[in-house]
């Protein structure tokens, strides 16, 4: 396991090295700035989709889609960040010990 | 720093957001040890890796019993997004040369958006500075005090789902995408991406939704112009 953990944590890092190499004038240019600011975005989308639904492989749909309508509920009445996930952990919590999700 | 109008509402919101991580630090720990690594592998993951949803990804690989290949790229694809992190930070928070390598460490999620978000509260960008450090340190301390924790305490808590871990994962990302979404071209943007991951699921391998998301993102973005984001 330990070359595993090395290697991928190496080339993490240097994926954030790398991002304060590359040279300032890859910021001027409009569609750098388009792609930085969207591609983020798309990928914390993504991630929500995933961490959320995927099971797997296939999609399913249990307690963690609870917590995320719920963070959807609580972020646009602009609670903090960590009462929306501790909100979201203890109903989905609840939901599962009485049975009503999966 | 300490002298910023808004200095004590950042060092509270930094603080704020490390405890939050806390909650999936301790989940991953714990994940981490049910499915066969050690404490000090964990504990490497952390510390090292330092960027939650590759580390999350790598250990739901091994756990699925993916191979080494396909736990590295679901890991690096996912820590993919930190490198545009980076490229923005670099103009943001200007680290000398000296500080590139901690300020490379602690590019993540949670110090970008708060960079990102206090961008504009004065012309010197010292606040965004300040909202940078002081959340990837609070993350990083709080991040790998929880896993150590979570680790600690897997043989006590051997289910995270029962105590809603994995919900508060998702529930995460959607408190972190939601300051972002600030007109509506973005959340279109979003909602698009959202379709895409949830379309690419059940074809492709773990982390591949996510870079397809990206990608659609980044190719619509191609096709705007500055001033329409």
């Amino acid at each position: 396991m330990w070359p595993l953990v090395l290697i991928a944590s190496l080339g993490a890092f240097l994926l954030k090295f790398l991002g304060y190499l590359v040279p300032e004038k890859w910021l001027a240019h409009p569609r750098i700035a388009l792609v930085v600011t969207l591609l983020p975005i798309g990928l914390l989308a993504g991630l929500i989709i995933q961490q959320t639904f995927a099971d797997s492989g296939a999609i399913a749909v249990d307690g963690r889609a609870l917590g995320a309508v719920i963070a959807i509920y609580a972020s646009s009445r602009k609670w903090p960040f960590i009462a929306v996930i501790f909100v979201a952990a203890i109903a989905t919590a609840i939901a599962r010990y009485f049975g009503l999700v999966n | 720093m300490r002298s910023l109008a808004n200095f004590n509402a950042i060092l509270r919101d930094a603080v704020g957001i490390g405890i939050g991580t806390a909650a999936y630090g301790f989940g991953f720990g714990a994940l981490a040890i049910s499915t066969g690594f050690d404490v000090a592998q964990t504990m490497t993951l952390s510390a090292f890796m330092f960027t939650g949803a590759s580390q999350f990804a790598l250990v739901g690989v091994v756990g699925s019993g993916g191979s080494f290949a396909a736990a590295l790229a679901a890991t690096w694809l996912l820590g993919f997004r930190n490198l545009p992190y980076a490229i923005t930070m670099k103009r943001i928070v200007a680290p000398a040369k000296s500080k590139i390598p901690f300020a490379a460490q602690l590019t993540i999620d949670e110090s970008t958006a708060m960079a990102l978000a206090h961008q504009d509260d004065e012309p010197t960008g010292t606040a965004a500075k300040a909202g940078f450090w002081l959340t990837g340190i609070s993350v990083f301390v709080f991040w790998n005090l929880a896993t150590l924790l979570g680790a600690l305490a897997v043989s006590i808590t051997s289910d995270p789902k029962a105590l809603g871990l994995d919900a508060a994962i998702s529930a995460g990302f959607v408190a972190l995408l939601w300051p972002q979404l600030k007109n509506q071209r973005r959340i279109r943007v979003a909602l698009i991406a959202a379709v895409v991951a949830l379309l690419a699921i059940p074809f492709t391998a773990a982390g591949i939704p996510i870079l397809l998301s990206g990608a659609v993102a980044a190719a619509i973005g191609l096709r705007m112009k500055l001033e329409q984001i």
